[in-house]
């Protein structure tokens, strides 16, 4: 597993085998279907349109994957919000959320529309390669959140035995930092 | 540093102290995350504010060295636009008034 995107005539490149094109393809899936926005049966289809909703606003989602992912407009690590702070991001939510979860879908779909199944040479525009990049990022948040990553504790991680499953997803991790440091130097060249 | 050898007569207020809260500029905070990389880091605050790259890598550097920089300032409505661009590209950031 050693993909690289490359900077070519033809635009910006990557090779994947079909071992690879499959894990990113099931990774990706599985990040759209997290962030995908909740669209219940009986919701109002203009609700669903504008993604203005007339009920509470929406807090902070529980999972801490998805916590990251979709975070608060306001406050940080260090305090926890008072109640204005908690109004002020809950009307944030309000207004964003909607399209930051549809964009996000958006990024990941662009991510499988040009993977084949079986692998093979994939060719991208830049603005397709934008979507590549937030999408890339995407799933690292999703699996350096999971994994509970910090600055600190990488190496308590590459200690682990290869047949650790928390080791292989690691690996999986730092494939995909390969893609996304790659991705960059390509979209910045 | 030389000091003044007369006190003053007459000690001013701070102007910041004169400006009501609702004047105040408000600013966007990126925090430092394990996991986004400095290069990404630098090319989003490249793309999103038009910084040039010394700047954009100024700011990645203080955020990872300090764990947070304001990269952007400006009315409310502003610092809104400038953090759901942040989220959207996986930056945690959120806004504040200065």
């Amino acid at each position: 597993m050693a993909a690289r995107f490359k900077r070519t005539r033809a635009g910006i490149e990557l090779r994947l085998d079909a071992f690879e094109a499959a894990l990113l393809r099931s990774l990706v899936t599985q990040l759209r279907d997290l962030v995908a926005p909740e669209e219940p049966a009986d919701a109002d289809p203009l609700e669903l349109i504008t993604g203005l909703t007339s009920g509470p606003p929406p807090t902070r989602p529980e999972d801490a994957v998805l916590a990251r992912l979709l975070p608060d407009g306001y406050g940080g690590p260090d305090a926890d919000l008072d109640a204005e702070g908690r109004k002020a991001a809950g009307e944030f939510r309000r207004l964003t959320e909607y399209d930051l979860r549809a964009g996000k879908v958006a990024d990941a779909d662009a991510v499988l529309a040009a993977t084949p199944p079986d692998g093979g040479r994939i060719v991208l525009e830049r603005g397709t390669a934008e979507c590549w990049v937030r999408a890339i990022t995407d799933v690292r948040l999703a699996l350096g959140t999971r994994l509970g990553l910090t600055e600190n504790n990488m190496g308590d991680f590459e200690r682990r035995h290869h047949d650790d499953p928390v080791r292989q997803l690691f690996g999986v991790y730092g494939w995909l930092s390969q893609l996304q440091e790659t991705l960059v130097d390509a979209l910045v060249d | 540093m030389a000091l003044p050898s007369v006190a003053p007569q007459e000690v001013e207020r701070p102007e910041v102290e004169d400006v009501p809260k609702s004047d105040r500029p408000w600013v966007t905070i990126v925090w430092n995350d394990p996991v986004n990389l400095m290069s990404y880091v630098t090319y989003v605050f490249q793309k999103l504010f038009g910084y040039p790259r010394d700047k954009a890598h100024r700011l990645m550097l203080q955020v990872h060295h300090e764990g947070r920089a304001v990269v952007s300032s400006g009315s409310r409505e502003q610092m809104e636009h400038d953090v759901a661009r942040l989220h959207a590209h996986g930056l945690w950031a959120t806004m504040q008034q200065d």
